[in-house]
């Protein structure tokens, strides 16, 4: 099913044109270039991490497409595209896992209808890597050669996984994660926070602008990551049945916030209904409803648990990182430069490095469908088996 | 938007303007001249190497007013319309999208209609692996005889996932891989003729990076025409398709080199600052060390992606750089970018790949150790003088005993590549000269053979963490359920054959709880020190320590 843009969900919604997206100058010179020249390519892949502006600046391109003065931000095209209710821009995501060959057939039929408005017909295709093996095969062939008019732009955030036939199909254009003294100059201006708040909040974030904003701004992220960095840091000092009861806690941390978003889905099932009155919500439109709100809430589950786990590598990090470079400047945790340095005589640099292999494989682990409990659980557990090992032995 | 992207553009329209592909247009040429043109052609081969547009030239040159030829002239009705698609001799079939069986029986139904102006029906079935069974099986009796006037063509990446019973009945024809210095003509051919002034080595520089595929080279070169005003360079290039600038990998291997974990941290830390990709930044170093490889082993050859000033610099890096840490670094870095696929901290996974490459005490394969030593060799013969802390180092020069001859009975993994460190000592051995670290530091290996010999049983040994060396006997210390199933004679006996086979010491073996660890260590340093009993205040930390117990009244014994 085709599906149109759907506006909110994403925290640079204000920032419309070009100059709205933070931290790409080489991918946008790249796009402007060539869209200027006339020689746009009719396929396009955008491939970067996730979070730096990839889908932002694909919704910027379909209305620079659009416009007639080329991307003005307040004509209707513009806006509609803005909103999300452009009949000939539409956004293709996977439906459930997936992005399958139903929709494919879809997006063909589609193509071959004629524009309502629009100059360019635009089809954005999020987490292209999603697609099944028929779908990405049955695309191949209208991506290649699309009628006149016809504009594909791909998002990925993983190249690996996609069908080498379709890049080779696609001009690439590479986002990069965005610079971390770019991220702070944003973060400064535009929420007024001091230099050391920005460069927190953006070494907290994995170059992901939303993750930098909401950690410079919410006050129970700052809660959470005092929560976390205090256990942490005390981790030798506690038994195993007080760390599964943390684990515990970790988890209810996560899932806390998640009890917002899902009002907020009730709502607006509950709007929905309103609006059909009698006849109820037509089925698919009710599955489609609620897919998204899964998805929605398995995402931010995922950055839940994505948060803590960074919170404390970047703990290890800092530590590694002043025992070898004695540079306090290029620590993270700056708040907390004298724990730092009580840690960094009582731990090996292996040590460290086993703790932080230790989470990053319990990161690894988010990816599949696995109890967060006793991820976390396990993953506590061997980090307190490498610092108290360590400890015991160096008092020998 | 009557704009076409290059690699439509310049879509070869002849047999001739397709290149790299010789074996296959030639034998296509001599097909129609001699009037032997089959029914059922399968064409596979990688993207962009020019399947779908050797089966249009085909289409064309079986089509052409001129009759078959193998120059079609492309100024007929036929050809043109064959040209933008319009045919209705020639059709062109979607398999992947109408891969459904009804679909494919719709196409059989117009089969026995013959052509309208043409001489022959070209059916071009592209991305034909993915057809169902079912629509394989529809299509077999036709495509082993079709009618006169239809000519199958089959096109794939896929050959594998075509049914073997269509591969029989079709003549099947293999695209390679076009090599760079081809795709680098053809660019020039195109460059020439769109009036771009591009830099030669700019051009192999994409021929390079487009590994065979032409279309994806074309691609790259229209973007860079959309990208640069002027005289399109090699630095243009770099900047494009997101290459890492060489300045930065000569640096960081020399990084490596020295083996100077501070600045590794710093430079990965300016890296990430400035928003490289840290994963293509992994991809081209391996590029980079291969080439220091090539040049290490092979004096004259071409390092690929180099430009020529840089050579010199690079075999300046390649003497210097010791032989055996370069295949650690590769093996090493190529490990982490096989796993980065999957990561979601690319620059983590870096940082501990450095640090393994750097420091390497904690890594325990071949490799590793192999590559300690020679560093440890290359500072002795410039005049270090050999590490005081290092207790391993100090025992093995202080005390090397003969070698043993019963050496013939270890096992061959033993024998051959671990060489015992120590020598062998046979007997027990006091606390002091076996180090628990040394143990530890083994440890995997150790395991490794117990994997060998009892995969069963390895799990519960690996659960086990050597402790302490106490009287002589290595003491490993496990969880309780563990500790039970391990502690018969033959396991500790297993364990102790491994122990020797690694590092020739034959050591007694036996086990204790994990909790009690903390506490007998504690009890037997105190009773080794003073003989009488600890002190009151001693044990209440004692408990405390080990329960985590609070104190919540003092009460004197009287009372009780």
């Amino acid at each position: 099913m085709i599906q149109l843009l759907s506006v909110g969900g994403n925290a640079l919604e204000d920032n419309f044109l070009w100059s709205g997206i933070i931290g790409q100058k080489d991918a946008i010179d790249k796009i402007r270039a060539s869209l200027q020249s006339g020689e746009g390519s009719h396929a396009w892949l955008f491939v970067g991490p996730r979070g730096v502006g990839k889908r932002t600046t694909a919704k910027v391109m379909a209305a620079v497409l659009n416009c007639e003065e080329g991307g003005c931000g307040r004509c209707a095209s513009c806006s509609k595209i803005s909103r999300g209710i452009h009949p000939d821009v539409s956004l293709i995501e996977p439906e459930g896992n997936f992005i399958t060959i139903e929709q494919v057939r879809q997006l063909q039929q589609f193509i071959s209808l004629k524009n309502y408005e629009g100059r360019a017909k635009v089809f954005i295709i999020d987490e292209t890597d999603r697609f099944t093996q028929e779908a990405a095969n049955a695309l191949l062939k209208s991506l290649e050669e699309p009628p006149p008019g016809v504009v594909f732009i791909l998002i990925t955030a993983n190249l690996e996984a996609i069908l080498p036939t379709i890049v080779s199909r696609c001009r690439q254009v590479q986002f990069r994660s965005i610079a971390a003294q770019e991220m702070i100059v944003f973060l400064i201006n535009k929420y007024g926070l001091s230099y050391d708040k920005a460069s927190l909040a953006t070494k907290l974030s994995s170059g992901v602008l939303g993750t930098a904003i909401s950690f410079a701004t919410s006050a129970a992220k700052k809660e959470r990551r005092k929560k976390v960095l205090g256990i942490i840091r005390d981790i030798d000092r506690f038994d195993l049945a007080r760390l599964s009861f943390i684990a515990e806690e970790f988890l209810s941390e996560v899932k806390r916030p998640l009890d917002e978003l899902k009002v907020k889905h009730k709502k607006e099932v509950s709007e929905l209904k309103e609006q059909f009155g009698l006849k109820g919500i037509p089925s698919h439109i009710k599955k489609r409803l609620e897919q998204r709100h899964k998805r929605e809430i398995s995402r931010e589950e995922h950055q839940g648990f994505e948060e803590i786990l960074n919170i404390l590598i970047s703990w290890f990090r800092d530590i590694i990182l002043l025992k070898e470079t004695d540079r306090q400047d290029l620590l993270t945790n700056q708040d907390r430069i004298l724990e730092i340095k009580e840690r960094v005589d009582l731990l090996t640099g292996a040590d460290v490095y086993e703790c932080l292999q230790i989470i990053e494989e319990a990161k690894q682990l988010l990816r599949f469908n696995v109890n967060m409990q006793l991820t976390f659980e396990t993953m506590l557990f061997k980090i307190h088996e490498v610092v108290t090992v360590q400890n015991s032995s160096h008092f020998r | 938007m009557a704009y076409l992207s290059l690699y439509r553009k310049w879509r070869p329209q002849t047999f001739d303007d397709i290149v790299g592909q010789s074996h296959i247009t030639q034998t296509l040429k001599n097909a129609i001249k001699r009037g032997r043109i089959s029914h059922a052609y399968l064409f596979c081969g990688p993207r962009g190497t020019g399947k779908t547009t050797t089966a249009r030239v085909l289409a064309k040159a079986i089509n052409c007013a001129e009759g078959p030829t193998p120059t079609p002239c492309n100024q007929c009705d036929s050809c043109r319309s064959i040209s933008d698609g319009s045919s209705i001799d020639v059709l062109e079939l979607d398999a992947a999208s109408n891969r459904r069986v009804e679909e494919i029986r719709e196409l059989l139904e117009r089969i026995p209609y013959s052509s309208t102006e043409g001489h022959k029906k070209v059916y071009i079935v592209d991305e034909v692996h993915m057809l169902t069974a079912e629509s394989f099986n529809t299509l077999l009796k036709t495509l082993e005889e079709p009618p006169e006037h239809v000519i199958f063509v089959l096109a794939t990446t896929e050959p594998y996932k075509v049914l073997p019973t269509i591969l029989s009945r079709c003549q099947r024809f293999d695209f390679r891989h076009i090599s760079a210095p081809d795709i680098e003509a053809r660019l020039r051919e195109v460059a020439d003729a769109e009036g771009i002034t591009i830099e030669t080595s700019a051009l192999s520089l994409i021929a390079y990076h487009a590994q065979g595929a032409l279309r994806d080279a074309l691609g790259a070169l229209e973007q860079l025409i959309s990208y640069s005003d002027e005289e399109i360079t090699s630095a243009n290039v770099i900047s494009l398709l997101g290459l890492t600038n060489s300045e930065l990998l000569f640096d960081f291997a020399d990084i490596l080199g020295r083996g100077d974990l501070a600045a590794g941290l710093l430079f990965i830390d300016e890296l990430t600052e400035k928003g490289f990709d840290i994963r293509q930044f992994i991809q081209d170093l391996l590029d980079h060390l291969r080439n220091l490889f090539l040049i290490q082993n092979v004096p004259n050859a071409k390092p690929t992606r180099m430009l020529d000033e840089l050579r010199e610099r690079l075999s300046g890096q390649a003497t210097a750089m010791n032989p055996r840490s370069l295949m650690f670094f590769i093996n090493t870095l190529s490990d982490i970018y096989n796993q980065s696929r999957w990561a979601t901290d690319i620059r983590l996974l870096f940082e501990i790949a450095l640090f393994k490459m750097v420091k390497a005490d904690t890594d325990v394969s071949i490799e590793g150790i192999l590559h300690r030593i020679e560093r440890l060799e290359s500072a002795i013969l410039a005049g270090a003088a050999p590490l005081a802390s290092d207790t391993v180092l100090q025992q093995s020069q202080s005390k090397i005993p003969p070698e043993n001859e019963d050496k013939k009975d270890l096992r061959s993994v033993g024998s051959k590549e671990q060489t015992p460190v120590m020598g062998t000592a046979v007997g027990t051995l006091d606390d002091r000269a076996v180090d628990i670290e040394m143990v530890r530091r083994i440890w995997t290996q150790v395991l490794n053979i117990v994997k060998g010999e009892k995969p069963s049983r390895y799990s519960f040994f690996a659960a086990g963490k050597p402790s302490r060396i106490d009287n002589g006997r290595l003491v490993l210390s496990f969880k309780k359920s563990d500790k039970d199933f391990v502690e018969s004679s033959e396991n500790l006996r297993l364990l102790q054959n491994a122990v020797k086979v690694v590092s020739g010491l034959d050591i007694p073996v036996t086990c204790e709880f994990a909790n009690d660890a903390v506490k007998t260590v504690a009890v037997v340093e105190h009773a080794a020190a003073e003989e009488t009993p600890l002190p009151p205040d001693d044990y209440i930390r004692l408990v405390q320590d080990t329960f985590g117990a609070k104190i919540v009244e003092e009460i004197s014994i009287d009372e009780i």
